[in-house]
């Protein structure tokens, strides 16, 4: 079900600001939409458009060449706040594919992890050399396999991603199906340990 | 000699079902809380992999994101919240979860129905779509906020993927002075070591201002915890905990009673037991916080300044001056020498001085308007007769004269 990341290829937005929520990355009031497909419409709304609908001229994503962006250079913390997936849902909608940023909100980087979009943790200066690299829309070329980051006249920047987030997104592995092919029973067995334990907590077979 | 435990070691150590390659575990998860927001996707995912739920029983669903906060048993107004509470009851019928019906007696905001159903239980795992989940670590559950793609996950497995925390304990020193509450404790601690301080870290709240607190007042500590960054707040419980849970609906009963209780006393964190790192606040020495910013680490006791943007922690100033907008605040202004006599002093009428004239007003609201929680005001006995818990105080605030303050929206999380 998850797309396969391998390699990302294209232009980068620059995004270099603290703290970028989920919550300016999809504004709360489309929560209500039940879909996730379709939500890159929403991706950063409101920093897009002005209230009467009009696009935001300066805004990054708004110009070119950034505006079919597939990777996002971003500031520290980015994806803290809710643990709105739609957050995720709607920059792939908008075929971004990568973040890169000093850190991350800890269940938005697992909501990237699952869903087929690489969050990529660097140290500031890089981050920031990076930024600057995306801001002159240099092409970037991101390669989970080797794992690296190349910029068009600079040396390759390396990044690590834990083994088994790799392999997942190097093979679009979807989480649960891989649970259930690989655990199921493990967790038949620790369920009887801990009904033995804990019986009061089987509220559904008492 | 087994080492030393501290709380969270032992509700990890009891839930590992399986450690997998790279260094995560497979936890087990005995609660999930499904509200409307966050779990359609999760549903879609079952359908979609025709899967089935593992133990759709043990799940609770509650619609209180989309809905109205006042009336009941109507129609939704709007029509994407209509249809998005629809599609949760369909859902739950589709595939049996229990579910606390809109306009049922115990409808309510989802950190509020567990523990008043007696679902949020010590030495549990307890996870939600909602990154307030953290509230429920207040009873000694290990409590934490996931995204829906994982909500699809425990649905199916009754586990999740985890990798282990880093502890830190904070320790309160002392009792707090009168007019000083839980969220004032709270919003203290995320000040000291600032937004993202709790970052990567299960905080255990400790000392005797814990122990003398309601459930109400742990409830707001461990809520607040994800505000500090952190994703997992816990106290341990104890004969308060007890207290509050015994009788619940979905609590143990007869000797399934005495035998958790039993177990629950083990809980507690071992003497000696190593945390990763130690705080302590000193909370006898605490003023009432009041928030005068957009982000939950800028507050001040009302005997301290609203900084001046410029030099305050290393935060750029256009961020702070963002707040000082927000929330009509003058830069460095000195908020005032107490809360009684707040509404007259100050050289403007700033967001603080307003905050604590409210605070005069309300004192049971327990804290600034800027960190959402449920105003777990008092411990009810037995809320059961009362209709859904008001998350939420502030309609009859700020003072209608006063325009320049916006209304502040409770804010998904
Ligand atoms: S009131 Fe605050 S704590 Fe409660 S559900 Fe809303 S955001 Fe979460």
């Amino acid at each position: 079900m998850m797309q396969p990341f391998t390699r990302v290829h294209g232009t980068a937005a620059p995004l270099p600001e603290e703290n970028v929520d989920t919550d300016i990355i999809y504004p709360a009031r489309f929560l209500l939409i039940t879909a996730r497909d379709g939500l890159g419409a929403y991706a950063f709304h409101d920093r897009r458009f002005q209230a009467d609908g009009a696009e935001v001229g300066d805004f990054v994503l708004n110009r070119e060449p950034w505006r079919n962006a597939t990777v996002l250079v971003a500031g520290a913390n980015f994806g803290s706040g809710s643990s709105r997936e739609h957050a995720v849902w709607c920059l792939l909608g908008r075929g971004i594919r990568c973040v890169i940023a000093p850190s991350f909100g800890e269940i938005f980087q697992s909501n990237c992890f699952r869903n087929g979009v690489l969050p990529i943790t660097l140290p500031a200066t890089q981050v920031e050399a990076l930024s600057r690299a995306a801001g002159e829309g240099r092409t970037f070329d991101v390669d989970l396999e080797a794992e690296t980051v190349t910029v068009d006249g600079l040396a390759p920047v390396a990044f690590t991603v834990p083994a088994e987030r790799k392999l997942a997104l190097l093979n679009g592995w979807d989480e649960t199906a891989t649970l259930l092919n690989t655990q199921a029973d493990a967790i038949a067995a620790f369920e009887g340990r801990h009904h033995a334990t804990q019986p009061w907590l089987f509220i559904d077979h008492p | 000699m087994r080492e030393p435990q501290t709380l969270y070691d032992k509700l990890w150590n009891s839930h590992v079902v399986a450690e997998l390659p790279g260094g995560d575990v497979l936890l087990y998860i005995d609660r999930h809380l499904v509200h409307e927001v966050s779990s359609p996707q999760a549903f879609a995912a079952l359908r979609e992999g025709g899967r089935a739920m593992r133990r759709p029983r043990a799940h609770l669903a509650v619609a209180d994101h989309a809905v109205p906060t006042g009336t009941r048993g109507g129609v939704i107004a709007d029509p994407l919240a209509r249809a998005q509470v629809a599609e949760l009851e369909q859902n739950v019928a589709d595939f049996g979860v229990p579910y606390l019906a809109l306009d049922g007696e115990d409808q309510g905001i989802v950190h509020v129905v567990g523990p008043e159903q007696g679902y949020t239980l010590p030495a549990s795992t307890l996870v939600c779509g909602d990154s307030h989940t953290s509230t429920h670590g207040a009873f000694g559950a290990l409590a934490f906020g996931i995204g829906s793609g994982e909500s699809g996950t425990v649905m199916a497995t009754q586990c999740l993927k985890q990798r282990r925390s880093k502890t830190l304990r904070v320790e309160l020193v002392g009792l707090p002075g009168p007019h000083v509450s839980a969220k004032d404790i709270a919003l203290a601690f995320i000040h000291q070591v600032g937004a993202l301080g709790a970052r990567g870290y299960a905080v255990e709240y400790t000392g005797p201002a814990v122990e003398a607190m309601s459930m109400a007042g742990r409830l707001t500590l461990c809520n607040m915890t994800i505000e500090a960054g952190g994703r997992v707040g816990l106290v341990a419980p104890d004969d308060v905990t007890f207290a509050y849970l015994q009788g619940r609906r979905l609590a143990p009963k007869g000797e399934d009673w005495d035998r958790a209780v039993a177990y629950w006393r083990t809980l507690r964190s071992d003497p000696g037991a190593a945390y990763d790192r130690v705080v302590t606040l000193d909370v006898a020495a605490l003023s009432p916080h009041v928030s005068w910013g957009t982000s939950p680490d800028e507050a001040a006791p009302v005997t301290g300044h609203v900084p001046d943007p410029a030099p305050y922690r290393g935060k750029r100033p256009a961020s702070c001056r963002k707040g000082f907008a927000y929330m009509a605040c003058v830069p460095a202004c000195p908020s005032p020498k107490s809360p009684s006599n707040a509404c007259s002093s100050g050289p403007a009428p700033t967001a603080v001085s307003r905050i604590c004239a409210r605070r005069r007003l309300s004192p049971r609201a327990g804290g600034g308007p800027r960190a959402c929680a449920p105003s777990w005001s008092q411990d009810r006995p037995r809320p059961r007769s009362r209709r859904k818990p008001k998350g939420w105080t502030l309609s009859s605030w700020p003072p209608a004269s006063n325009g320049a303050m916006p209304a502040v929206p409770c804010v998904w999380r």
